[in-house]
């Protein structure tokens, strides 16, 4: 399982104070996580290594039980690596988390019933307020300016739906105003769980389109995880292929296609040779003799 | 003729909000006007309520009852009175009825009061340390499942005569639907909405008080409907076995029933389901004001 290191030659820049731990954003290294003991266990991550650059826009991809979710849970704190070692910025998950450095865009979009769009995505600034003093510490952190949310809203579409209540608002309006909760905190790291997966394809497209503009002006590292292949080739820098039983990483492709990437340029032959080229790395890893129950 | 329709057209005009307001799903034919209406126009047309495909139904079935209550109160003197004696009682004297009401309801309140902010409180306790849940939960059950009449004369006993023993009567029969539901809607906040404010580091109190207190907010009025009809329950109970006590209908219908006064009894009775019901709808017409979010009223209403 040879270290798998993403490019970071082509990201967009970000403040670096000079220390050797800003180069990379986040780094994962031998993750180990197996869930259950004995006949029944299962190894949701077997030795996983990774490097993202600060900026950079990474996509995981692999079906069902390839331990992607895992992987992301692991860098959003909320699970622990049975083995080995996960780093954001050079600290531990944890303390970026007690710094408001995570941006979470959960799968489903987790919005508080009783508070409007507006009020969802103030709240989480007014909690754990003495994170603005830790992320000043934290390394290499860029200092944050307080981001105006409403227009934030504004720019997802949601000017008119800011004082309605999420159930009033349709499941894209809903997932906007999640994906604006995080990235209002102007996180160091966005991670995103299959963000898209529960909207209809127009939806979802829109939505892609929105969430690149969006991260266009904001630069910020993102880890989104995915079972779409269009969706992880439109949007990302670099696609990380992930594999089953055990849960492992068996390729990383870069996506040197321009951008900003329109609608347009999903029918180009371009952007297909690359959705070919994950297709084929995801049925390889598939028909690999290391699962058991191959057909 | 001519004014006759504008009148018609008016009077519908009038009626159709009313027919929007009441329609809680008894009566769904009547809020339909069919085109055999319109077109003969009668010359009055009533409001919802007073039409009798929504007042019938109801005061067929009183009626009835009424009847059958008259021919019970004629053959069987001694268990029944008649309608008109219990009238004639409530009539007589309102004022009695009206100060024993007034004690029995502040008793019902205060130990709902009393009962509110303990189980509260330690459905927050429970919630937040599972030592406590471990600690507590066996010995609440074990009190909710003991007969309440059978504490009563107990704490009668041993508090005397006085409001107490009333107010911890009641406070315990409130205090269970409270604690379980409360502490399952502090625990009930959806997984994904948890995870987000945990990558922020959201602390316990930060939680509680922004999303976990909100959350169960259903829970304590579906709690709330339960225990305010309860709470009268437990008042009249504790004033039944605290005889020497001087005020409350508990106490009007214990001393009414050893004098064999069958229409203070029945008139005590009928001024308590009427406390009952009108508790019960102050909290539902709370509810729908505090909980407009909540989507049992957007929802099951149709």
């Amino acid at each position: 399982m040879g270290s798998k290191t993403t490019s970071s030659t082509t990201g967009p820049a970000t403040p670096a104070t000079g220390d050797e731990t800003t180069t990379t954003a986040i780094r994962i290294a031998g993750a180990s996580k197996v869930y259950g003991s004995g006949q029944n266990a299962l190894v949701a991550l077997d030795g996983v290594d990774l490097t993202i650059a600060p900026g950079r826009f990474v996509s995981v991809i692999g079906p069902s039980g390839c331990g992607k979710s895992t992987l992301l849970r692991m860098i959003a704190n909320l699970e622990r690596p049975d083995a080995g070692e996960v780093e954001i910025f050079g600290a531990s998950p944890d303390a970026a988390c007690e710094a408001k450095l995570i941006g979470f865009v959960p799968q489903s979009p987790a919005l508080l019933p009783w508070l409007n769009v507006l009020q969802n995505v103030t709240l989480p600034h007014r909690v754990n307020r003495a994170a603005e003093r830790k992320r000043s510490r934290a390394a290499s952190a860029s200092p944050r300016s307080v981001p105006d949310l409403e227009q934030l809203l504004d720019d997802v579409g949601l000017k008119d739906a800011m004082h309605k209540l999420p159930a009033e608002l349709s499941g894209g309006m809903q997932q906007r105003t999640a994906i604006v909760r995080a990235l209002g905190l102007q996180p160091e790291v966005l991670l995103m769980d299959e963000p898209f997966s529960a909207l209809d394809e127009f939806t979802r497209e829109a939505l892609q389109e929105q969430l690149l503009d969006l991260w266009d002006e904001i630069a910020t590292t993102v880890v989104f995880v995915t079972h779409s292949v269009t969706e992880a080739v439109r949007l990302s820098d670099t696609v990380v292929v992930m594999a089953p039983r055990p849960g492992r990483i068996v390729d990383v492709v870069d996506i040197d296609l321009p951008r900003p990437r329109s609608a347009e340029l999903l029918k180009t032959p371009e952007f297909h040779h690359f959705e070919d080229l994950i297709r084929d790395r995801l049925q390889a890893a598939w028909r690999s003799p290391e699962l058991p129950n191959a057909a | 003729m001519m004014t006759a329709l504008d009148t018609f057209r008016r009077a519908t005009a009038t009626t159709t909000p009313a027919t929007a307001l009441a329609s809680d799903g008894t009566a769904p034919t009547a809020a339909i006007a069919s085109p055999a209406d319109a077109a003969t126009p009668r010359p009055r047309r009533l409001p919802t309520v007073l039409r009798p495909s929504r007042w019938l139904p109801l005061t067929v079935t009183l009626v009835a009852l009424g009847l059958l209550w008259q021919l019970g109160a004629e053959t069987m003197p001694y268990l029944l009175p008649p309608l008109a004696d219990i009238g004639e009682t409530l009539a007589g004297n309102p004022g009695f009825y009206l100060a024993n009401a007034w004690v029995t309801l502040q008793e019902s309140l205060l130990g709902l009061a009393i009962a509110f902010v303990a189980s509260s409180i330690l459905a927050i306790a429970i919630s937040e340390v599972p030592m406590v849940k471990r600690a507590v939960m066996p010995i609440a059950v074990v009190l909710n499942v003991t007969p309440l009449v059978a504490i009563a004369p107990a704490l009668v006993v041993a508090f005397g005569f006085g409001p107490e023993p009333k107010l911890i009567v009641t406070a315990i029969i409130c205090f269970f639907p409270i604690l379980i539901n409360v502490s399952v809607g502090l625990r009930s906040v959806p997984a994904a909405v948890l995870q987000f404010y945990r990558t922020i580091k959201a602390s316990r109190l930060e939680l509680l008080w922004n999303i976990r207190i909100p959350n169960a907010l259903p829970y304590l009025f579906a709690a709330l409907k339960i225990v305010f009809p309860l709470s009268i329950v437990g008042a009249v109970v504790a004033e039944m076995f605290a005889p020497g006590a001087s005020e409350g209908l508990g106490t009007t219908i214990s001393l009414a029933s050893s004098n064999n006064k069958l229409p203070v009894i029945y008139a005590s009775i009928f001024i308590l389901a009427l406390m009952g019901s009108a508790l019960l709808g102050l909290v539902t017409a709370v509810e729908r004001r505090v909980l407009h979010w909540h989507d049992t009223h957007s929802g099951e209403q149709k």
